[in-house]
């Protein structure tokens, strides 16, 4: 006997306020200080390490402490990342609000289509860092649809969810 | 090798200078931006050129960078370096090229073995793709349904090592099998996954594998 599947589809929709001016200029600038003090001074220790390591040939016990650093570095880099990323999505920076949602949704594991009205730079910085805080909270392989709509003095952002659960 | 490197980065600039050298390799120039860079490859070949994706010009001044330098010289390897490891920027890069460009995290490269092995590889034209990037963008679905979930344990490291863009004896050598056995997981990892092209030609290998990779993680 087949067993009796049971499936049912989730959908929902929420309304998103673009994050202000204020916060998305401040946020900017902190991933920025964070990418080009901390991070950069990181992985410059990351390199002083690698050249300790040239130094010191034929002492696989420091060589192997060594690695162990690199790689305790290299963890505290991909935290900053995490924090940075979240902050200000970096591809927001050099591409704009649908490659950074892109790439936002490819992170979270979740598929996104985005459908916009034509709105300058500043309001799709705006509602991306909206969405994109949005996405943090939705569960993997969900479907995520987005709609930035622009109304009479003012830009509406419709997130429309779909899950499959079964 | 003859190596040149650009970042705005003074601290992580000046270090891996030492470090190339340490390797032995001969560093060209080592300059703060993109323009720098371009002036200094157009009087002074070099094997490969490092770049820091974010620094001048603004807003991604690697990438564009990579680009003049490869319509430039062609023949220079192109490896592009970042704090962020994102799968959009690993597309813009094979954008530029499919032949000699790589695109690892900075503090991935920090060690005169891993340094040495990315510049040969890119010097032989080969595409060098951060394996943390990879890692992910083969990661199994939730339940392991879909094709990527159907691959063996084996074939799965096989599918992430030229993800990375390994060739067959690199992942050989990583997997501890010979490169028959290798063969054969690609081959199978081509059928399963119903990609198209030559299996045997490196970047159209790497280029298929990524395109597929990247579909399943954007479409569901």
């Amino acid at each position: 006997m087949n067993p009796i599947t049971r499936w049912w589809r989730r959908v929902r929709t929420v309304r998103l306020r673009p994050v202000d001016p204020t916060t998305c200029a401040l946020r900017r600038g902190l991933e920025r200080d964070l990418n080009d003090g901390p991070a950069q001074r990181v992985a410059a220790l990351s390199v002083e390490l690698g050249l300790l390591s040239v130094d010191l040939p034929d002492n696989p016990t420091l060589n192997g402490r060594i690695d162990e650093l690199q790689g305790s570095l290299a963890a505290v880099l991909a935290e900053l990342r995490e924090i940075g990323g979240a902050l200000y999505p970096p591809v927001l920076s050099s591409d704009g609000f649908e490659p950074a949602l892109h790439a936002v949704a490819e992170r979270q594991g979740v598929a996104l289509a985005v459908h916009s009205d034509p709105v300058d730079r500043a309001t799709a910085a705006a509602a991306c860092l909206a969405v994109a805080d949005h996405l943090r909270s939705v569960p993997r392989d969900t479907h995520v649809d987005v709609r930035v709509r622009r109304g009479l003095g003012s830009v509406w952002v419709d997130v429309t969810e779909e899950r499959v659960c079964g | 090798m003859r190596v040149a490197i650009a970042d705005d980065g003074a601290l992580f600039r000046e270090g891996l200078v030492m470090l190339l050298r340490a390797a032995g390799h001969e560093v060209v120039g080592s300059v703060p931006d993109g323009d720098k860079l371009v002036a200094l490859v157009a009087t002074d070949p070099v094997d490969v050129a490092i770049l820091d994706i974010r620094m001048p010009p603004e807003p991604d001044g690697g990438l564009a960078t990579a680009e003049r330098v490869r319509a430039l010289r062609p023949e220079t390897g192109l490896l592009l370096l970042s704090h962020y490891a994102e799968t959009h920027y690993l597309m813009r890069v094979l954008e530029i090229g499919t032949e000699g460009v790589g695109y690892r995290l900075k503090e991935k490269v920090a060690g005169v073995q891993v340094l040495d092995d990315t510049l040969t590889r890119l010097a032989d034209g080969e595409i060098v793709i951060e394996p943390s990037l990879a890692k992910r963008l083969v990661e199994r679905p939730a339940g392991g349904a879909g094709p990527v979930g159907a691959l063996s344990e084996r074939e799965h490291d096989v599918l992430r090592l030229m993800a990375e863009g390994r060739t067959n004896n690199a992942i050989a050598g990583e997997l501890f099998i010979s490169a028959k056995a290798v063969e054969k997981h690609i081959a199978a990892i081509f059928t399963k996954l119903d990609l198209p092209g030559d299996p045997s030609v490196h970047h159209r290998r790497v280029l298929a594998v990524l395109a597929y990779l990247r579909a399943r993680r954007i479409d569901g």
